[in-house]
């Protein structure tokens, strides 16, 4: 038996998700068409079967529980988790780049012999996303970004999987002991 | 009942420091979060697994969500994600308990009709077993289902009539 036209409209008219005209329209259809007044019958039916499946909650003790061990685990310092395995450097290049251009231009620029403190915080050379990728590119020496992957044995976790985890605190810490880590290997 | 600036406040007091927030929180929301996984999952086990994940997000993240968005609609999204993820680490989802040796028992077609229920949704797809879910069982709008699922309104619709279609194909002998 060929479909009525109308019955696309079913599932609105029952949501109450049609506009007052086309409600009048397809009330006016249901007048001649034993079709659509029978599935609506049926998907009424559906409506209330599905309605028809109580959730059990679980037992109060369930819940405390699970209050009970997060509060153990807030009790626990959370030190940043520095066990990476499989270091995905390519992902951390985008941050270490501005970092270790800022660490070059001081230690190695000519007019710069002395030693002089870094005029920013490292969270905010972070957090400076206006450096020139492309500056930064000339900048930092490629084979010096290579080398990163020195410190990569140290390390047994995906970063990219750790990093999500940390606040922006927690990862200007991060890099900074890496970027330690890294320049003291030069 | 709490209203969302019950939460705000519940956020801040959880920033500062007092513990007691959070499971107000929890109290709070625990039921809803419990009966979406269990309506994904169709099963206790796996929805008291999904929420206690969803819970132990929530704790390990309340510090850094941005108060600009309410905590229902942040706390929601932890729980469809969390669901959907639990979908594709188990692959082969766990069959539903068949229920062999209970339909011998008194309330044999209820049972028949619960696990013809279990069944049918969980031939859906896991994003209209989930808009379904939140529409029916939850009485979301489609656009707020579209932006707890990171989807648009019109998509929401889309997959709930597609959810209803199929259930209604796949019930039919109890309809």
């Amino acid at each position: 038996m060929k479909e009525c036209d109308y019955q696309n409209r079913i599932i609105d008219y029952l949501e109450n998700s049609l506009t007052a005209d086309r409600r009048r329209d397809f009330e006016a259809h249901l007048e001649d068409c034993l079709s659509c007044t029978a599935e609506i019958q049926r998907m009424r039916n559906l409506y209330g079967l599905l309605s028809e499946d109580p959730v059990v909650a679980p037992e109060p003790g369930f819940w405390r529980a699970i209050h009970d061990r997060v509060r153990s685990e807030a009790a626990e310092t959370r030190p940043i988790p520095i066990r990476m395995r499989r270091f995905a450097w390519w992902k951390l290049t985008p941050v270490l780049a501005p970092i270790l251009a800022v660490l070059a231009i001081f230690i190695f620029h000519p007019s710069n012999q002395k030693t002089v403190a870094i005029p920013v915080s490292l969270d905010n050379v972070i957090r400076d996303t206006n450096l020139d990728p492309l500056m930064l590119g000339r900048i930092v020496d490629d084979n010096l970004v290579k080398s990163m992957d020195r410190i990569e044995p140290y390390y047994e976790t995906e970063l990219d999987e750790v990093i999500t985890d940390l606040n922006d605190k927690e990862k200007g810490e991060l890099i900074k002991k890496i970027t330690e880590q890294y320049v003291g290997k030069i | 009942m709490m209203n969302g600036d019950d939460d705000v406040l519940l956020v801040k007091e959880f920033k500062a420091g007092q513990d007691k927030a959070f499971e107000t929180i929890l109290d709070k929301y625990r039921l809803s979060v419990y009966s979406i996984c269990y309506r994904y999952t169709r099963n206790d086990e796996d929805a008291r697994e999904l929420s206690q994940d969803v819970f132990i997000k929530v704790y390990r993240n309340l510090d850094k969500f941005n108060e600009k968005s309410k905590l229902f609609t942040w706390l929601y999204r932890i729980v469809v994600n969390t669901c959907l993820s639990f979908k594709r680490k188990n692959k082969f989802f766990k069959e539903p308990s068949t229920m062999v040796e209970t339909l011998v028992m008194p309330m044999e077609e209820r049972l028949m009709m619960k696990k013809a229920i279990d069944d049918a949704l969980q031939e859906l797809p896991e994003r209209q077993r989930m808009v379904f879910i939140l529409r029916h069982y939850d009485g979301y709008k489609f656009d707020e289902i579209g932006e707890l699922m990171g989807i648009t309104g019109g998509a929401a619709k889309a997959n709930h009539h597609h959810a209803i279609k199929k259930l209604r194909d796949l019930l039919k002998e109890w309809l």
